[in-house]
């Protein structure tokens, strides 16, 4: 294994017969050289080949910076107590969760539903009331109205006898 | 005692409804599940709430949870179906969404929460936040399991065969997700690096 020249990474290369990757060989292993999922041995032909190849270099060094620059992106720190207000959004929803159990949700429902049955008989007996009311008071003005016509008929009838 | 046994016996102890054991659980992930997230929606309020509700999540799963899978890839996956849940809803309300991801892209609304400790004269400031915006964008317009893939790799550091896991898909899948997204990155981010 000799040294035989200088190159694009400015490092020694292998001799071309030792490295027997070619581009599109090495340009189908960027992902896993840059994920270190390379065997030892591959990663020196990868190395060696990309170092020597005009092609190929430029390719894996443009590929290689934007990985780097990707991780850049600084993280989000979280802030003061998120811990402590985790714990308490988990009470407070356990708590409306109670609240929604579906014994307490049909304890609801059945007393809405008697609420409305009460008052509607309510309603009911109330109407009921007010026409028996009002059926009375006409018959009874009805009935006054024929008493009138009777004591008008009797003057009537005494006037003649006379 | 490995990262994993630590999480496990304080899912076992949430489980019996240790409360404590809890808290401690959440404050070893809270930095991760808050990092995905924010990666992955922009919003820094939004995302701190959504992942208040990917850790209630794991509350009320306590039950059911049995320690077969490392407890890593369980919160990852949590957390990204609240991710796509979240996407869904915003789909739905599609101008509101897009009204978030430019403001926070003008406004630098999440920049006052990234930790960044170092001390630079403000027009590399502009420059570093240009740049840290259109890496937030590129990666935000990515599909979603690109999208998941990307993040758990880079940021996260999850070998393929959890972000597989997590995804629900094969490893092979797994390397062709992230092949893809980086192609997108690269031709968005075009002049970047």
């Amino acid at each position: 294994m000799a040294a035989t020249d200088r190159n694009f990474s400015g490092k020694p290369v292998l001799d071309e017969s030792v490295n027997k990757m070619n581009c599109q060989q090495c340009q189908k292993e960027f992902d896993d050289r840059l994920d270190g999922r390379l065997d030892p041995a591959r990663a020196l032909e990868f190395d060696a080949h990309t170092a020597g190849c005009p092609s190929c270099w430029p390719a894996w060094q443009a590929y290689r910076r934007m990985w780097d620059v990707v991780s850049q992106q600084p993280s989000l720190v979280p802030s003061f107590g998120f811990a402590q207000r985790t714990l308490r959004r988990l009470h407070e929803q356990a708590e409306q969760q109670f609240w929604q159990l579906p014994v307490f949700r049909w304890a609801t429902a059945m007393s809405l539903l008697i609420v409305v049955g009460v008052t509607g008989v309510m309603v009911y007996r109330q109407a009921e009331t007010s026409q028996r009311v009002a059926t009375y008071a006409a018959a009874q003005h009805d009935r006054l109205e024929d008493f009138d016509v009777i004591v008008a008929l009797d003057s009537l009838k005494g006037e003649t006898e006379l | 005692m490995t990262d994993n046994e630590i999480d496990v016996a304080l899912m076992l102890r949430v489980k019996a409804g240790d409360e404590d054991a809890f808290r401690e659980l959440i404050e070893r992930h809270q930095r991760a599940v808050i990092g995905v997230i924010h990666r992955a929606i922009g919003d820094a309020w939004e995302a701190e709430d959504l992942a208040q509700r990917v850790f209630i999540q794991v509350f009320r799963s306590a039950r059911r949870y049995k320690p077969t899978a490392k407890f890593t890839t369980w919160l990852y996956t949590i957390t990204h179906n609240a991710i796509r849940n979240e996407y869904r809803r915003r789909s739905r309300h599609a101008a509101e969404s897009f009204e978030a991801l430019t403001q926070s892209s003008e406004t630098g609304e999440p920049v006052a929460q990234l930790a960044d400790s170092r001390t630079i004269d403000p027009s590399q400031q502009v420059v570093e936040r240009e740049l840290q915006v259109k890496i937030q964008t590129a990666i935000q317009l990515l599909p979603e399991a690109q999208r998941t893939a990307v993040i758990l790799c880079r940021f996260e550091g999850l070998p393929y065969e959890e972000i597989a896991e997590v995804l629900d898909c094969s490893v092979s899948a797994v390397k062709s997700l992230l092949h893809r997204a980086r192609e997108t990155l690269k031709e968005k981010l075009y002049g970047c690096y």
